[in-house]
């Protein structure tokens, strides 16, 4: 099950009936921002997300809670790579 | 095993056509100016037209691994779902495939293909794209669906009018390219001149295609050669001298908008 933020966000604008239009002019901004969040998996603001949840009618703390773990998923992946391209590099010295 | 619904058979000039529409509403939602100093990138169409006219999502984090004949699978189309799939592969090997896959999928089978495969989604899944599929490009006669797929992907990804455009613009010419045989060639190309042997016909446009890719977010040299061939070559010496027409155009087209 897709648990990221923007299969929420698109979950409950499909349960609105609203179209990715409809939510851009509901929150004053453009379509390609509403783009940006539900196909690009950009994390917006607290100051939207807490407007979001107003208008799509849920809990702004569920929908903060699930923003900060996969802020927290992007970290750790991050890191992981980070550390992942480290250890290569020195495998690769060490073989010279 | 359940076979390809068989779409409608369109003629290339009504899938431009179709495609031209498309493209005219992303020039209304970015505007001229936009495109003309950022290019045509996937992701910006995706932002501003796709994903908000069609909701189509595109998921560039599976591999897809090979189809029954041992073949990459590039890409898939999840009708249910709305979603289109890219093989990771492809992007960790910096793939010249990539870009053209997700044109072909998201428009071709998500936008052209979508309703009908909406309709077929309880018997058809999935599709899956593969170079062979994609080689279709000119052999209409053996596989309709991946065909129309190809050509309306190419005219939304770089639609004749906006390759003549960076045309004029990327080689400061006002008339369309003469293919005089094989020979020779100077391409005068961002003030600097790029001297070339080129063998064929298919050789000049690549090399056009080539040297203008980067205005296409990346798209294929190969891809882009096709819609050079139609939007500025020509290859007949005895009407060459009358194309003023293409000139005039697109010419008029570009200053009037203070860019070059």
């Amino acid at each position: 099950m897709d648990t990221s933020f923007a299969h929420k966000i698109r979950e409950l604008r499909n349960k609105k009936g609203w179209s990715v239009r409809d939510l851009a002019t509901e929150l004053s901004t453009t379509a390609g921002y509403v783009s940006k969040i539900e196909a690009r998996g950009e994390i917006p603001s607290p100051e939207m997300i807490i407007k979001l949840a107003e208008l799509l009618g849920t809990k702004p703390g569920e929908l903060i809670e699930i923003a900060k773990a996969e802020k927290a998923r992007e970290v750790s992946q991050a890191v992981q790579q980070k550390y992942d391209d480290g250890l290569t590099l020195y495998r690769r010295s060490k073989k010279r | 095993m359940y076979q390809l619904p068989q779409p409608k058979a369109m003629s290339q000039k009504q899938i431009v056509a179709q495609a031209d529409n498309l493209w005219k509403e992303y020039i209304k939602e970015v505007g001229w100016r936009y495109v003309i100093e950022n290019g045509i990138k996937f992701d910006d169409v995706h932002e501003a037209l796709l994903y908000p006219k069609y909701e189509i999502i595109l998921d560039k984090n599976e591999y897809l691994g090979e189809d029954d004949c041992g073949e990459l699978i590039l890409g898939q189309f999840l009708p249910r779902e709305k979603t289109a799939l890219i093989n990771k592969q492809l992007l960790e090997n910096n793939d010249p495939r990539t870009v053209f896959t997700e044109w072909h999928e998201v428009c071709g089978h998500g936008i052209l293909h979508g309703e009908l495969l909406r309709k077929n989604s309880h018997k058809l899944t999935r599709i899956n794209s593969t170079q062979k599929d994609i080689d279709t490009f000119l052999k209409h006669f053996e596989n309709r669906f991946e065909w129309q797929a190809n050509v309306f992907a190419a005219n939304i990804g770089a639609p004749r009018v906006f390759v003549a455009c960076m045309y004029i613009k990327l080689f400061s010419m006002r008339h369309r390219f003469l293919y005089r045989g094989a020979g020779n060639y100077t391409l005068s190309f961002c003030g600097r001149d790029f001297r070339f042997y080129i063998g064929s016909l298919n050789e000049l446009c690549w090399q056009i295609g080539r040297l203008m890719k980067h205005r296409f977010g990346g798209l294929s040299a190969e891809c882009l050669s096709y819609q050079v061939l139609d939007a500025v070559i020509d290859s007949d010496i005895e009407r060459a001298p009358n194309q003023c027409d293409f000139a005039h155009q697109l010419g008029n087209v570009i200053e009037s908008m203070n860019i070059l």
